[in-house]
């Protein structure tokens, strides 16, 4: 397993990728403007995270990822979180915001308890809206807690996050030797761990002729990795292809081939942030 | 181009493009998916043939599947999964692409006849005519039944053959068989995989 995308660092250059990204492909400036502002977030509570002598002290006594948050390091920040959606998301999602801002702080509380039991687990048949609010919020704790939690080395092809269970969000093309080795990026907690190519992460399938990887001549660097026997596929971001890439952002940004994806009659094993 | 109703319908009943629940604007991404040029590519898993090394390669094939498109090889990759090479290609096994689809391949017979600087065309029917006719020849004028202690040896000295490291098992075991009939004992087919 690689080491996770965490830390401020980290966020400085989902940044500046979005950035980037806006500014290069006018379709997604929407979705990635709006991110821009979440990752601002996040950083901040990332570095507050860091800090917080509460969460540090706790660490030792994580015995897994999924073990219950801690409430008086998070609540405090949940209120301006979501007064920071209400302020730049598109309007269904804003209301969403404003509605979660009146309801008591228990129920924010079960909803967040909620989504961090039961994230890329049990949660198929939740929209990406209903859980948007709580997993914008948590990736960086879960992100943090996933950089503190010991990793046992691989001895088999994990289809699910070696370290929380949730789906894989994303695969990464990372090169090694003349190639690309590929990980999965967990939906979760963003940690990468080591996968098998041409084996379909979702049913298992191995047949070459059923794995096509689709590849749109505009966006080379993104692949739809398709399995035809589960209909399921995955976004992999070839880092072989553009070094500069970070697979977190570039994934919002091939909002097109999400659409494609789905005119095709392939459906997409975890979606992201954003629903896409 | 702007989205049908269908096509937000569609969107809007699976959870995999929520996008236009959230309330941001899609039709700049669909006018984008008009406009996208999509390949399909299939990853095999093959074998490096060149040397007794034996790494792993992975060779992509664009093509849609329809029957009267020939796929076409685009790139060959070392297969990072492979426990030999983890990816890595010597410079030889790196330029396997081209020993696929090269427009400098030989794709007819040549014959330079003894003496000749030119390479000249020749039929198959012709080569394989002649070559029958010189391996017969050189066969009946210098085949081997016994050697100087008088023992049975029906061997064929003046007659050698050298394969190459792309010829198939299938190709090889022709080969073999074909040469040991002929009584050849210089034959070298490089399978070395």
């Amino acid at each position: 397993m690689t080491t996770a995308q965490t830390g401020a660092s980290d966020y400085d250059a989902r940044m500046r990728r979005a950035e980037r990204l806006s500014a290069e492909h006018l379709f997604a400036t929407e979705f990635l403007d709006f991110y821009k502002h979440i990752a601002a977030f996040q950083k901040t509570l990332q570095v507050n995270l860091a800090g917080s002598s509460t969460v540090k002290s706790g660490r030792a006594s994580v015995a897994g990822l999924r073990d219950p948050f801690d409430r008086t390091v998070l609540l405090p920040h949940f209120r301006g979180f979501l007064s920071l959606i209400e302020q730049h998301a598109p309007p269904a999602l804003g209301e969403s915001a404003h509605q979660m801002s009146l309801l008591p702080s228990d129920s924010w509380i079960a909803h967040l308890e909620a989504y961090w039991e039961h994230a890329g687990k049990y949660d198929q048949q939740v929209g990406a809206l209903a859980q948007f609010l709580a997993r914008a919020f948590l990736e960086p704790y879960a992100e943090f807690r996933a950089a503190e939690t010991a990793r046992a080395p691989l001895v088999m092809t994990m289809r699910l996050c070696p370290l929380c269970g949730a789906r894989p969000l994303l695969g990464v093309l990372r090169p090694e030797g003349d190639g690309g080795k590929r990980f999965l990026l967990c939906s979760f907690c963003s940690q990468e761990w080591e996968f098998r190519r041409i084996l379909c992460p979702t049913c298992g399938e191995e047949a070459e002729g059923k794995l096509p990887v689709y590849v749109a001549e505009q966006l080379p660097h993104i692949r739809v990795e398709a399995c035809d026997t589960c209909r399921f596929y995955l976004r992999t971001v070839d880092l072989t292809k553009d070094g500069r890439a970070v697979p977190l952002v570039d994934d919002l940004a091939a909002i097109p081939l999400t659409l494609w994806a789905h005119e095709k009659g392939y459906a997409r094993l975890q979606p992201n942030l954003m629903g896409t | 181009m702007n989205p049908t109703r269908r096509d937000f319908l569609k969107l809007t009943t699976i959870g995999g493009a929520a996008a236009a629940v959230f309330g941001f604007d899609l039709k700049p991404a669909f006018a984008q998916l008009r406009t996208l040029k999509i390949a399909r590519a299939s990853e095999t898993r093959s074998t490096c043939p060149y040397c007794a090394v034996g790494c792993g390669t992975i060779i992509y094939t664009i093509g849609d599947r329809a029957k009267n498109v020939t796929a076409q090889v685009v790139h060959v990759e070392g297969d990072p999964d492979h426990p030999t090479n983890r990816g890595t290609l010597c410079p030889k096994g790196s330029s396997l692409q081209q020993e696929i689809m090269n427009d400098r391949r030989l794709l007819k017979p040549l014959v330079r006849r003894p003496g000749g600087t030119e390479w000249q065309d020749i039929s198959w029917d012709d080569a394989i005519n002649e070559i029958a006719a010189q391996v017969k020849k050189t066969r009946d004028e210098t085949f081997v039944e016994k050697d100087a202690a008088g023992r049975t040896v029906n061997r064929l000295e003046s007659v050698a053959w050298i394969g190459g490291c792309t010829d198939t098992n299938e190709f090889n075991y022709l080969v073999v068989k074909s040469m040991r009939a002929l009584g050849v004992v210089h034959l070298e087919n490089q399978a070395r995989v």
